[in-house]
């Protein structure tokens, strides 16, 4: 074939050589657990001081964030573990020195309120799959998969439709001092995100929830209360 | 993996051919395994030893000392943590945690030269100074997050080493590298650094005419 010509061969297999290598390599992408894909994070307001605070008060009930043009009656949010995050959340606050005031006086109310809230996220997309079924993902790239989420490797370059759920639980910490009437602002100190692909096992979500919520205190020293 | 080993095997077709073409030339090509360490900034974004790396350079000499060189080469850094990141903001700070694995992959292509001691086709140690771009795809995950940027660096790349001949016209190379690609564009950190690492090079060379 006339294109194997030292020169083309050569030019043909530097140019393959180049494109392959530039798309580059992720060698430890893959194999992880629904666990390993838990996300903590905290932000707080550096310019507060929060061993000026000692006493909280919580609703005790976690709010359904769902988008503006919802219906209410469409919220599929499980409430199976409202009372395990109610209890983590209170205890975790406890256990940085805070008192929890249960009744609340409006004239005389607690250093801060805890806010807690969940919003849910579904997914979806399609893969498609090379012809050498190899290492690329085109046109949607899910960073992370748990075990069962990985699409076969079709021959003939086929392709998968997938779709999962996400999960966002907050933790709000107000300071009532602190709002702004004309901006109806309130003065948020702390803010703890739990994130997370929501599973259908129970007993794995309880563990996950009751181990992201502590990672939120544990990574916040700065959130001990005053003696 | 199987990327690797199938580059690797197309750049010795590419360049066997290369020797053939070139037989009319006083040249070298070598084909190089490297392991690699990240140095300095880089090495707080990712500090694991990197077992993938590979280099082809080819070399034209010039005088019997001196010689003109051309390399391209791909290096793979990876690492796994559980590491709590602080981050900062105009007006907040925080903190965010969870499984997180850091990728950088590097593509030096440089041009320079190099200077052996020594007689040809014997016992040769080298010096030599390359520069031109290394490209970095740079990658962060966190659970169900990523977070990737890539973009064109200046880089130069000094190199020590010595040729040891292994008859057929062909050598065992082993030499010690150091490459440093200058920071520059949008990074997946808050902070931005020089992409900067050393290596051991392991590897064979050949004359044109093998």
């Amino acid at each position: 074939m006339h294109f194997l010509k030292k020169g083309r061969f050569q030019l043909f297999a530097l140019l393959l050589t180049a494109s392959l290598a530039m798309s580059a390599c992720y060698p430890s992408s893959g194999g992880l657990s629904v666990e390993d894909l838990d996300v903590v994070a905290t932000v707080y307001d550096p310019e507060v001081d929060f061993s000026n605070y000692r006493t909280f008060a919580m609703p005790d009930s976690v709010v359904h964030l769902l988008p503006d043009d919802a219906d209410p009656d469409d919220d599929n949010i499980s409430r199976s573990f409202d009372e395990l995050i109610l209890r983590e959340v209170a205890q975790g606050l406890t256990d940085l020195g805070y008192v929890r005031v249960l009744e609340p006086d409006p004239d005389n109310p607690p250093d801060l309120y805890a806010f807690v809230s969940i919003s849910t996220t579904q997914w979806a997309g399609y893969v498609g799959y090379p012809w050498w079924g190899g290492w690329g993902w085109y046109g949607g790239y899910p960073p992370g998969w748990g075990p069962g989420w990985g699409p076969g490797y079709p021959w003939y370059g086929g392709g998968v439709v997938y779709s999962y759920e996400t999960g966002t639980l907050f933790v709000d910490l107000v300071d009532p001092e602190r709002q702004d009437a004309p901006t109806r602002e309130i003065g948020t100190t702390w803010i703890g995100a739990l994130n997370g692909l929501l599973e259908n096992s129970s007993a794995g979500t309880a563990t996950r929830l009751n181990t992201g919520i502590r990672q939120m205190y544990e990574q916040s020293a700065y959130l001990k209360a005053g003696s | 993996m199987k990327r690797f080993t199938l580059l690797t095997a197309l750049f010795a077709v590419f360049f066997l051919g290369t020797a053939v073409e070139t037989a009319a030339q006083n040249g070298l090509t070598s084909l190089t395994y490297n392991v690699s360490s990240a140095t300095g900034d880089m090495a707080k974004f990712v500090d694991d030893t990197s077992w993938l790396g590979v280099q082809i350079k080819g070399s034209y000499f010039k005088t019997e000392n001196m010689a003109f060189t051309f390399s391209f080469g791909w290096q793979v850094f990876d690492e796994s943590n559980h590491d709590t990141i602080a981050l900062s903001f105009d007006q907040a700070d925080g903190d965010v945690s969870g499984f997180q694995t850091r990728y950088v992959n590097a593509f030096p292509v440089l041009a320079g030269v190099q200077y052996f001691l020594g007689e040809s086709r014997a016992l040769r140690p080298y010096v030599g100074l390359e520069a031109g771009f290394n490209y970095i795809i740079q990658r962060f995950d966190m659970g169900l997050w990523s977070l990737k940027e890539q973009r064109f660096l200046v880089a130069v790349a000094p190199e020590i080493g010595v040729i040891v001949p292994a008859g057929f016209n062909s050598y065992l190379v082993v030499a010690g590298r150091y490459d440093h690609a200058f920071k520059a564009g949008s990074y997946v950190t808050q902070e931005k650094f020089d992409f900067t690492y050393m290596s051991l090079k392991v590897g064979i060379a050949w004359e044109p005419g093998f």
